[in-house]
């Protein structure tokens, strides 16, 4: 199976099991400089990694190698994982920003999706879906991520019967400021810190944006944000909560 | 031995071996660990004019690391080379997938020289840029970059084997001077016409999945030569070169 049939597959699952939810496929974006999404790649290559017990793709370990040893990794075993995990941030999002009246409106940034077929003999089983996809809710109908997790498990359980990994990895959400009200950037750390709290994932703020570059690098000037899964995906070995 | 007599013997090697090559002197390279602005670089750049006497004005520079980190990078990476032919079909494969009016074609190589210890392997124009770089109280070792190695128009593309066969042949010359040979892909070419609409990202991306499926880093440099004014570079780019990066 293709990156694309695999897709293909979770639309399918999807519209049997009658959800208002449609895959839609994204297209590349531009990358200034070397990458647009150093996190999700650095998780992608941590993933791959973690396939190859048999060394049998090429690959290098993720990351320098005496950070490596302290990183707790990417969960590789569970394909749709960070697929239900997304909706479950999505559903934690809603409400705060309702409650607290905050500015800001978020769009989600989608799945990148690798494979790797285990009956692949040659030495470049890994493939990767050409510019990612995402889940989008029709209309203002909620979704909650159980309803979801029966597609899931369906999805596996296909993968698992044709010898497949799989792996989604969510790229996180945008937020975006509306209006000029005043809003600290450290109320999106605050938005962030609940998500960790709740879901016990090391959710991050990753970036955010001024609208010249010129502008103030006020605590309230801020534009977009992004949020997202940190790199060190669990926290670090050792660290007690 | 000096890089120019590294390139007479390599120029031999060509002509015996009738490949359709041509090799070309890739200057000096400066090495610094340390981070060198835009001043600096500008300065060391009038400092290699000064040096060159009128001939090619060829140079680079290698910043972040020193000349034995470097030196190990190189190693690391021509141990790939001899899986540029596969890596090349899999990049065809992925734009045929997306049905992108795309021509891949092979970036070249190049001869990298690696130097033993207590080796002095440098020409005349290095010695004199040495010199000025002291002078200006500068600590940059400089080296050499070695050679590249590019198609003869109107000539078959060499098979690698080819290229592998000359990389074999120099470093046999070469061993009994304390200088090792490394050859280096340069990577691939994504080749459209102007006419062809195909957004910048659609190369990264496919510039991406190369590196996550095969291993080896690259990096996208795009190429907005001779485009008619008024269209847009990101859309209308006729070559984008998917670099290999060292490791």
């Amino acid at each position: 199976m293709t990156p694309t049939e695999v897709k293909e597959l979770l639309k399918t699952l999807i519209v049997e099991a009658c959800l208002p939810i449609d895959v839609v496929d994204m297209a590349p974006v531009r990358r200034s400089g070397k990458s647009s999404d150093h996190t999700t790649e650095s998780r992608i290559k941590d993933v791959i990694h973690q396939w190859n017990t048999d060394g049998r793709i090429y690959t290098r370990t993720p990351g320098r190698a005496e950070i490596m040893k302290f990183y707790t990794k990417t969960d590789a075993v569970s394909p749709t994982k960070e697929l239900l995990e997304s909706l479950e941030v999505e559903a934690l999002l809603e409400p705060i920003i309702t409650e607290q009246k905050l500015p800001i409106r978020f769009t989600d940034y989608g799945f990148r999706l690798i494979t790797l077929a285990e009956d692949d003999t040659t030495r470049y089983p890994v493939k990767i879906l050409h510019g990612g996809f995402r889940l989008e809710k029709r209309g203002r109908t909620k979704i909650k991520p159980s309803q979801l997790q029966g597609v899931a498990n369906r999805f596996e359980t296909l993968l698992k019967e044709n010898r497949l990994k799989a792996k989604m990895l969510h790229r996180g959400f945008r937020l975006e400021r509306y209006s000029e009200t005043e809003m600290l950037i450290s109320q999106v750390r605050e938005i962030v810190k609940q998500i960790n709290a709740a879901l016990g994932i090391n959710y991050v703020l990753n970036s955010y944006s001024y609208p010249h570059s010129d502008a103030a690098a006020s605590e309230t000037a801020w534009t977009s944000a992004t949020i997202r899964v940190s790199l060190w995906r669990f926290p670090a070995k050792g660290t007690k909560i | 031995m000096n890089p120019n007599d590294v390139k007479e013997l390599l120029d031999a090697l060509i002509a015996e071996l009738g490949l359709p090559l041509v090799a070309s002197d890739s200057g000096p390279l400066l090495v610094s660990e340390q981070w060198i602005d835009v001043s600096t670089q500008s300065m060391i750049g009038k400092m290699v004019e000064q040096c060159m006497n009128g001939d090619s004005l060829s140079y680079s520079f290698c910043v972040g690391r020193s000349v034995p980190e470097r030196d190990e990078a190189i190693i690391r990476l021509a141990a790939d080379t001899h899986r540029a032919p596969e890596v090349k079909e899999i990049l065809e494969s992925l734009v045929v997938e997306q049905a992108l009016p795309l021509r891949v074609v092979n970036s070249g190589f190049q001869l990298e020289i690696l130097v033993d210890e207590g080796i002095d392997y440098c020409c005349e124009n290095m010695v004199k840029l040495k010199a000025l770089l002291e002078e200006a109280d500068l600590d940059v070792p400089v080296r050499h970059k070695g050679f590249s190695l590019w198609q003869e128009e109107a000539n078959g593309a060499p098979l690698f084997a080819q290229f592998e066969t000359l990389a074999n042949r120099l470093a046999d010359a070469l061993k009994g001077h304390g200088l090792q040979v490394r050859l280096i892909h340069h990577g691939f070419e994504l080749q459209k016409r102007e006419e062809d609409k195909v957004d910048i990202a659609e190369a990264q991306e496919l510039a991406y999945r190369l590196e996550t499926m095969v291993g080896i880093h690259y990096y996208i440099q795009n190429s907005y030569r001779d485009i008619k004014p008024g269209l847009d570079t990101e859309i209308h780019w006729t070559v984008a070169r998917i670099a290999t990066a060292l490791p």
